[in-house]
């Protein structure tokens, strides 16, 4: 985790939503947690039409202007990597 | 009947300012209900809840059909009911809370309504 | 009414790879789909970019992305109103 270009905290979750591991601007942030977790249950029943054949997300961003926070599943964990946008701004074009 | 309510429980803990769900009959005698601390007293009563029937009698003589459903605003509340004949969804929650979001729980508690339809059909 | 915002979602699905787009008012209510979502999924939307916003309440309305191998979902509110696009990638 610590060798992600530009990361400045990381959390990693149980499916439960519980803190596993956490550092920098991200230590211990059970509120960012805790909200990163209802964003994941809403996630599960966003538009079925829109997506076919039921598949899901793999990577959800969210971006603000100087930072983003990127979060996977795998392994039955959340990761959440809080990091700063590449200086050229390819991050925030989409 | 313990699952049903486990499901709108879960319902109510999804929608953030959702204070209460109710599934009754046409005259407002609650089937099932499930309710966090904050629903109002007064809007849980047949008294208050059976008025829906009335006013989609009411909204069908805009000849546009039979009403499906009635959104109302309060200044501290607002009140979604669903039309399912014989039964009735209410829905009570914060005037802020996302109407359509509550909207779009009606497709979670469809299926759970066919087994209660029967029931209240028999009774009546 | 509603021209302006129908020449917008127009506009916004002739760029290249979006599949649809729904727009979405402060209540969660639907004002307009094009392509093919539906309009059901409004609140959702709404939902998520309120839950986004309470991260850093302090920023302005972040932009949200969903991603997988083959498809984009990308959300931001924008004062009242929430945007959401659905694009190929």
């Amino acid at each position: 985790m610590d060798r992600i270009p530009g990361q400045i905290g990381y959390l990693l979750l149980n499916e439960d939503g519980a803190v596993i591991s956490s550092s920098g601007d991200l230590e211990n942030d059970e509120k960012s947690a805790d909200i990163v977790m209802g964003l994941i249950t809403l996630t599960s029943q966003i538009d079925p039409d829109a997506l076919p054949n039921h598949e899901g997300f793999k990577k959800l961003s969210i971006k603000y202007e100087g930072h983003s926070y990127i979060i996977c599943l795998s392994n039955r964990k959340i990761h959440i990597v809080k990091k700063l946008n590449s200086v050229d701004g390819a991050a925030l074009s989409v | 009947m313990e699952e049903l309510r486990k499901i709108l429980l879960e319902l109510l803990s999804k929608v953030p300012g959702l204070y209460c769900v109710l599934i009754t009959d046409r005259d407002g005698v609650p089937v099932i209900k499930v309710l966090t601390d904050k629903a109002p007293d007064l809007a849980t009563r047949p008294s208050f809840l059976s008025t829906f029937g009335l006013a989609i009698d009411q909204g069908s003589k805009l000849g546009l059909g039979k009403a499906k459903t009635l959104i109302c605003t309060y200044s501290q509340y607002q009140i979604i009911q669903i039309n399912k004949l014989p039964l009735i969804i209410s829905f009570i929650a914060s005037d802020t809370s996302n109407t359509g979001h509550i909207l779009g729980l009606e497709k979670y508690i469809d299926p759970l309504l066919v087994n209660l339809t029967v029931a209240v059909a028999d009774t009546q | 009414m509603e021209k302006h915002l129908d020449r917008v979602m127009d506009d916004v699905l002739s760029n290249p790879g979006v599949t649809s787009c729904v727009f979405v008012d402060h209540q969660g209510l639907c004002l307009g789909a094009r392509g093919k979502a539906s309009t059901e999924c409004a609140g959702i939307i709404g939902a998520i970019a309120d839950q986004a916003a309470k991260l850093e309440p302090q920023h302005k309305s972040p932009i949200i992305v969903f991603e997988n191998d083959t498809r984009a979902c990308i959300i931001q509110r924008n004062g009242t109103i929430t945007g959401a696009i659905f694009k190929n990638i």
